[in-house]
């Protein structure tokens, strides 16, 4: 059950879309990447606005391959909403009822109860244009949900909003989401966004699916450099510089240093900071050891500093609690907080 | 590497490949052609084919060899170029005002410039014939004021009042595209160059004017377009063999000398000349659209500019000017069509004698005047069903170009726009060979004119739906199908009604341009069809000019009417 997509390809001029795909019943997952990688693409693939010619679709046991995409029943909230201008907000809410059937009395009933939903009681007669930006996205999901659809897809819905309000409704659709228990997929370009909201995220670079996996586990083992740029800053360093900083305090050396050029990728939280250079490094694992570190900026986040560092004309990341107030500094990173990519 | 926002209209969207535009786009492409084409065929068949039935180039010889050709063809060409030239330099001190300042009157300018878009070229020589004529209100006016035994301005039938015609017709053209596009050029380059030390005069010479070449070869080449093909303007006013153009010369050989296939052979002629303006008229577009960015009119920047003392002077004058020059003669109409002598000596007074004739209440013998109820009612019926079918054909033809990209869309968007490169003399010309082949019943004779009518609104339809109908967004068809509406219902549900103000301002324009139509219907019908411009014409013919305005007025009010509508509509207040 649920949605299964599988051995899905397109070719476009640019890249090669590859989709297969199984998402668990009442599962949010989202598809995370950056503009033009084929994530809008593959949602279009899945409501049928574009053909799907190789592979299959599945959505709760049936083939909708060969459906058309207004009886697909899969519900779609666009980026810029596509709230229907020359309609009230009931109307648009209960557009897809009349398709349906309903009589008069059900679809007002339904429109009630998708309002309550959204926390809009009330705007039945309101019209799209007097709306705000947050107004409308509610709108927006109310009608693809009013349909009760068995599929929601949700492409880049929080976009147009500003910061404060995207954080608002990201929490709202994560809450309507748990009551409604609808399958959902969910693209954004935000990784932050994707961290907070899904129960598994798939990466996409280009067309391929990179990763699929949960929060945790892409943002602290991520497949690709790709992924683990993506979700997050880090620091990207050659094979070749590691001699420069080993410590080697365990027997045994990681198999690792045998291979040959290879790139290392960590995490800023990971990063041990040592201000005061009279005392040694308090690290008895195998670790990287910067010495002399030179910090270019500080970058204060609320909370926490972010400092930009340059090691042999390499930068570095690592967090601080408090502003550092020497111009150097020592850095080190264990060995197992290190991923390796080819 | 970027896929394109709203991909869905490039290859491989279900909307490209949904059989539904099709099946409403394909059938209105080729009904449009077949209305279109049809006539031409008949045309070049004439042209090119004996008596022997076999193919000939003997006529066009003939026709090449004429001196007689060449002379008409000149005289076309400079009364176009001369009209153009003065239509422009009308255009430009006005374009300068619109552009540059904010007045009292702004609004009555603009509103003025748009009256002869929607006035029919009937009610053009109607109004010059009253307005400007030896005895017209002008001349009366002048002649009361002054003192005068003689009529100062005897322009009536002569080059001057062809080209006076001409101006009057075309500069607001000039005037609307030209000051459009002298405000939206961006003003930070004006402030570079005087930041550099350039005087006004100076930076008029080298920023402004340069720039503002495209627009005014763009509007130039429109006009022109116009001025070759007029026709009405040179029938009445022109007066005489003198001052004959080819669609004049047209007309005469079809309906006074009936020369078919001299007629056939010199359109040939015309629809050279006009394809080639149709396609410099294409590239002067993509000059102005290639020039630069434009940049939304400040308004501000505008109110705050001080005018000096010369800047008022010119306002007031260009006021003045252009009301008379425009109202005087719509004015005349509606003055002569209430007003008629009650003394000897001239003396006029408020009546309603002319209306009355005109709608039988009081008969007057041997008149044709009797016919203009029935005369009203045919314009009516022809006019909307024209506009309708026309409007139809636009649409669907206008939902399938949206969804089409590329190559083969822009080939079919020409297309649908070619019949704007033949005259509508000529489309007449077509139609009438169509009907003497036909010899169609009295109803089939007047779905020829309805026919006629589709295929000269149709491209000014269709410029008005398609643009309109692209400025949807694909997200609105989307979600529609994604709610579980299929593509017919989307295009009823959604497409439509998000068109319904360009529906209603295409409709409006195309009742207005088929109610006024004089060409093609006066080359095409014969006798016994009489709409309300042919009967205009004919009073005018048969100096019954008081006739002539009542029924002019009622043209005027209709167009008013229909202009009124699209305005509405346009300001989204009919809902």
């Amino acid at each position: 059950m649920g949605l299964i997509c599988s051995n899905i390809e397109v070719n476009y001029p640019e890249f090669t879309l590859k989709l297969d795909l199984k998402v668990e019943k009442g599962e949010l997952v989202s598809i995370v990447g950056p503009s033009g990688c084929g994530k809008s693409t593959s949602l279009q693939l899945i409501t049928g606005l574009i053909p799907c010619t190789k592979g299959s679709i599945t959505l709760n046991g049936q083939l909708i391959n060969d459906k058309p995409v207004w009886e697909r029943n899969i519900g779609m909230v666009f980026q810029d909403y596509a709230l229907f201008p020359h309609l009230n907000v009931e109307k648009n809410i209960a557009y897809s009822l009349r398709f349906k059937k309903l009589s008069k009395k059900e679809r007002k009933e339904k429109v009630k109860q998708m309002l309550a939903l959204v926390g809009l009681q009330g705007y039945e007669k309101r019209k799209i244009g007097l709306l705000s930006g947050g107004e409308r996205q509610r709108v927006a999901l109310a009608r693809a949900l009013a349909s009760e659809p068995q599929l929601l897809l949700l492409d880049e819905p929080l976009s147009a909003l500003d910061a404060k309000m995207r954080k608002h409704l990201r929490q709202e659709i994560k809450k309507i989401h748990s009551a409604t228990g609808i399958t959902t997929l969910y693209v954004t370009h935000d990784q932050e966004e994707a961290l907070t909201i899904s129960d598994r995220i798939v990466v996409m670079e280009e067309g391929k699916m990179v990763q699929f996996d949960t929060a945790e586990e892409i943002y602290t083992n991520p497949a690709t450099l790709f992924a683990a740029q993506f979700m997050g800053e880090g620091t990207l360093l050659p094979s070749s510089m590691i001699e420069k900083a080993l410590v080697i305090n365990e027997n045994k050396r990681p198999d690792f240093l045998a291979k040959e050029s290879y790139d290392i990728f960590f995490r800023p939280e990971d990063v041990v900071l040592q201000t005061n250079f009279s005392l040694p490094m308090a690290e008895y694992k195998n670790h990287l050891l910067f010495e002399d570190v030179k910090i270019v900026a500080q970058e204060y986040q609320g909370g926490r500093y972010l400092l930009r560092c340059e090691w042999n004309s390499y930068p570095l990341l690592a967090y601080s609690s408090s502003k550092i107030e020497t111009d150097n500094i020592n850095l080190s990173i264990r060995l197992e907080d290190i991923k390796i990519y080819r | 590497m970027k896929l394109r926002k709203g991909g869905i209209a490039d290859s491989g969207s279900i909307l490209q490949s949904s059989s539904f535009y099709k099946i409403v786009g394909t059938p209105s492409v080729l009904l449009l052609a077949l209305l279109f084409m049809v006539p031409l065929l008949f045309i070049l068949t004439k042209a090119f084919v004996g008596e022997d039935k076999t193919f000939t180039l003997s006529r066009v010889f003939l026709l090449a060899k004429d001196p007689y050709t060449w002379r008409i063809l000149r005289f076309t060409l400079f009364q176009a170029f001369i009209s153009t030239v003065v239509s422009i330099l009308i255009a430009l001190p006005g374009a300068y005002l619109l552009a540059n300042y904010t007045f009292l009157g702004k609004k009555l300018i603009k509103a003025i410039s748009v009256i002869p878009f929607v006035l029919p070229s009937i009610l053009v020589v109607l109004g010059f014939v009253i307005f400007y004529g030896n005895s017209g209100l002008l001349n009366q006016l002048l002649m009361a004021l002054f003192k005068l035994e003689e009529p100062p301005l005897k322009i009536l039938y002569t080059f001057k009042a062809v080209i006076a015609a001409h101006a009057f017709y075309n500069f607001p053209i000039a005037l609307a595209l030209i000051s459009t596009f002298w405000e939206q050029l961006p003003s930070r380059y004006n402030d570079a160059a005087m930041t550099l030390g350039a005087k006004k005069l100076t930076i008029f010479r080298t920023i402004t004017l340069p720039r503002l070449i495209p627009p005014i070869l763009s509007a130039s080449t429109l006009i022109f377009l116009f001025c070759f093909s007029s026709f009405a303007i040179l029938l009445v006013l022109g007066g005489g063999p003198r001052f004959t153009t080819l669609e004049v010369e047209i007309y005469r050989r079809a309906r006074m000398l009936l020369d078919l296939e001299g007629a056939a052979s010199l359109s040939l002629l015309s629809i050279v000349v006009n394809i080639i303006l149709v396609g410099v008229y294409i590239w002067t577009q993509r000059l102005v659209a290639h020039q630069e960015e434009i940049e939304l009119i400040d308004q501000k920047r505008l109110i705050r500019r001080e005018k000096s003392v010369l800047i008022k002077i010119l306002i007031f004058i260009y006021l003045a000017f252009s009301s008379l020059f425009v109202l005087g003669p719509l004015g005349g109409i509606v003055y002569r069509s209430f007003t008629a002598p009650v003394s000897r000596g001239g003396k006029v007074g408020f009546t309603l004698r002319w209306y009355k004739e005109l709608f039988g209440s009081s008969q007057v013998s041997s008149s044709i005047m009797g016919v203009a109820a029935s005369a009203l009612l045919l314009s009516f019926v022809i006019a909307f069903l024209a506009s309708f079918v026309g409007l139809v054909f636009s649409t669907l033809l206008s939902s399938r170009l949206r969804n089409q990209k590329g190559r083969y869309s822009l080939s079919l968007e020409l297309f649908a726009m070619l019949p704007m490169a033949v005259s509508s003399v000529i489309i007449g010309l077509g139609y009438l060979l169509i009907s003497n082949w036909l010899n169609p019943s009295h109803l089939g004779s007047r779905a020829l004119v309805v026919l006629a009518h589709v295929v000269i609104i149709s491209p000014f339809v269709l410029r008005t739906v398609l643009p309109e109908y692209r400025k949807i967004s694909f997200s609105y068809t989307q979600a529609s199908l994604t709610l579980g509406a299929n593509v017919r219902q989307t295009f009823w549900f959604v497409e439509l009604p998000l068109l319904r103000s360009a529906l209603i301002t295409a409709f409006a324009f195309g009742f207005a341009l088929s109610i006024g139509e004089l060409n093609a219907t006066l080359t095409l019908a014969d006798s016994s069809l009489v709409t309300l411009p042919i009967i205009i014409y004919r009073l005018i013919g048969s100096y019954n000019f008081a006739g002539a305005c009542a029924l002019g007025t009622i043209l005027i009010l209709i167009c008013a009417v229909v202009f009124f509508v699209s305005e509405l509509a346009k300001r989204g207040e009919i809902k």
